[in-house]
């Protein structure tokens, strides 16, 4: 078969009816396009002593850009958000949000992202970012690419601080962090920080799995031994209740957007970015002062769907359980679910996104996801803070109508950026559908200035209480406005 | 100025990256296709692929019934491989094929991207070949 058919059909057919498709976003960015036939900026980057030249100079009290590139390679990709930024902006930014799928770990790496953007900007524009598996902007939603934030505010102090090591010494890392952003701005008006996600681990002589066999005389002792390894070795679980706890107690009145780093959803590796520097196992976190009020909802909406459990021998920082019920926690799940033996394979992940375990208090459905299975043991995505458990259930129905209802709740509409982190188990499980957020937020409120991250966890921080969740969203304005 | 086939192959080649995308292409119900040259294809059971390609006129047999009900998209589970149909148009599918074990949401908001610029190629003006 050739193309000679398919053109037939076209000239008739598919012209005819396509014409009348509407197309309600455009993946093409005429804007861009221009620019690169005129050929600014392009192969020549602008030299830092000349920057404040290539801007206009205006009388705007802040700037909001959001771009998108969609280019394979990273150094492209890097250029081509660098040259997008630099043709809306009219002033040098305070900070730059970061955002990229960690497809370009394969190609080319993230290094020459970060290297292009600064290559066209200053150093002392303030980044920070990471990796996701995906995003929504104004462009659309793609779970390949990368997205960018420029914001210009006159001003605002911002200022950016990493914790290090925070599968190994969460505690220390939160404080660390803490310490880093004190010392510039004693209280923040809003941060947003990025966590490391936890990583399915790597076991010696074994490819990466999710269904770990262990014989169940030697579970109890193994999963010690694990956990202690994991910890050390600083993958496996992410420890973010940790992080969050030890980080609220210095944050007491400042609004604190978090989402976790993650990948495609294999949940293998995961990157931060600070400034030009690129780390695997360090919060990130960018603070603000001198912003006018900004909004922060945590939100997630489930029900209960089964008689209540309770878990018991907790091991893996509070992450895993060996018994359910007083039974073995793996046959007493597979009795809750109703679920065969037979789905207990490496494809058990596409199920369990759909059966997180949890509780609800307060009104917020407080979610697990099962992510390993380790001999009897079941490991969950984060710290589990309660024994009486269940399984939870949402429709995607309740997720919209859920995120519209809060989205429309937000106080401040003026402010000019909208900042979403949405869990990666949303995405995987409505896909494409999510561009109904996008309409929600461009019908409402925020015409290009928003960002929507789909994280490996999404937290929060509001009067000094945290909440980490899993398949929870996470609204936020930040009090940029004229 | 390029081909709109020309585009439309591009677009379907930038899919066809995707790590878990292993076979794509475009079909009509005349029985026309177009698509990246078999050399750039992943799939390693070229029968299975084959097998797809025999059996378009069947995935619009099914699309035209349903059409009314509003048919928007079809999955195919077949051993390792997941066939995914997706309309572009009541004359037009994209075709891709995903392993069973990949992240399938994930891929198919890139595959609605795919669906999404070859309508806007189409829509566009300039020479067809």
């Amino acid at each position: 078969m050739g193309p000679g058919n398919l053109e037939d059909d076209l000239t008739e057919e598919l012209m005819g009816s396509q014409a009348k498709e509407k197309s309600d976003y455009s993946l093409d960015n005429s804007a861009t396009h221009k620019n690169e036939i005129n050929g600014v900026g392009v192969g020549k980057p602008i030299i830092k002593s000349n920057y404040s030249e290539e801007f206009k100079i205006n009388e705007k009290n802040c700037e909001v850009v959001v771009v998108t590139s969609r280019k394979w390679n990273s150094q492209e990709a890097g250029k081509d958000i660098a040259l997008k930024l630099m043709e809306k902006l009219e002033h040098q930014p305070k900070f730059i949000l970061l955002f990229s799928t960690i497809h370009y770990e394969n190609n080319g790496g993230f290094q020459p992202i970060l290297d292009e953007i600064y290559l066209h900007f200053p150093n002392n524009v303030n980044l920070i970012g990471g990796t996701i598996s995906g995003f929504i902007n104004s462009d659309g939603i793609f779970s390949r690419g990368i997205t960018a934030m420029a914001v210009y505010k006159k001003n605002m102090q911002v200022t950016t601080a990493i914790g290090k090591h925070t599968k190994r010494t969460p505690t220390f890392a939160a404080r660390e962090c803490a310490k880093a952003i004190k010392k510039r701005i004693q209280t923040p008006d809003f941060i947003f920080s990025m966590i490391p996600a936890g990583t399915v681990p790597r076991l010696p002589f074994m490819k990466r799995r999710r269904i770990i066999p262990i014989p169940s005389i030697v579970n109890k002792t193994i999963m010690t031994i694990m956990s202690g390894i994991f910890n050390l070795a600083e993958y496996g679980v992410g420890r973010e209740d940790e992080i969050l706890e030890s980080f609220s107690k210095e944050f007491q009145r400042t609004k604190v957007a978090v989402g976790n780093s993650y990948d495609n959803n294999n949940s293998f590796t995961n990157y931060q970015f600070n400034n030009r520097k690129i780390y695997t196992t360090s919060m990130i976190a960018l603070a603000l002062s001198n912003v006018s009020e900004s909004d922060l909802i945590h939100t997630t909406k489930f029900s209960c769907s089964s008689p209540t459990f309770s878990i018991g021998d907790i091991n893996m920082n509070g992450c895993s359980i060996g018994s359910i019920n007083s039974k073995n926690s793996l046959d007493e799940i597979l009795r809750i679910l109703s679920w065969p033996k037979e789905y207990l394979n490496e494809r058990i992940y596409r199920k369990t996104y759909y059966y997180p375990v949890g509780y609800i208090e307060k009104g917020l459905a407080h979610t697990h996801v099962m992510g390993l299975f380790i001999g009897n043991h079941i490991a969950f995505t984060h710290k589990l803070k309660k024994k009486e458990m269940c399984i939870l259930t949402q429709s995607g129905k309740e997720y919209y109508e859920d995120i519209q209802k809060k989205i429309y709740q937000i106080k401040n509409k003026k402010n000019k950026i909208f900042l979403g982190v949405l869990c990666t188990s949303q995405l995987e499980t409505l896909g494409s559908k999510n561009l109904k957020i996008k309409e929600i937020l461009e019908n409402k409120f925020f015409n290009n200035g928003f960002i929507v991250i789909f994280a490996g966890g999404e937290g929060s921080i509001l009067n000094g209480n945290y909440n980490y969740l899993n398949c929870s969203a996470v609204l936020s304005t930040i009090g940029i406005n004229d | 100025m390029e081909a709109k086939f020309e585009r439309i192959v591009k677009v379907l080649e930038d899919l066809l990256r995707e790590e878990d995308v292993l076979a794509v292409r475009i079909a009509s119900a005349s029985g026309g296709s177009i698509g990246p040259p078999q050399s750039l294809l992943k799939i390693k059971d070229m029968g299975v692929w084959n097998m797809v390609n025999n059996t378009v006129n069947e995935a619009f047999t099914i699309f035209t019934k349903f059409g009314p009900y509003g048919i928007d998209k079809m999955y195919l589970e077949l051993g390792e491989y997941e066939i995914i149909f997706f309309r572009v148009d009541r004359r037009t599918l994209l075709i891709a094929v995903i392993p069973t074990l990949a992240n399938k949401g994930l891929l198919e908001v890139e595959i609605e991207n795919t669906r999404r610029e070859t309508i806007n190629i189409l829509k566009s003006s300039g020479p067809e070949q």
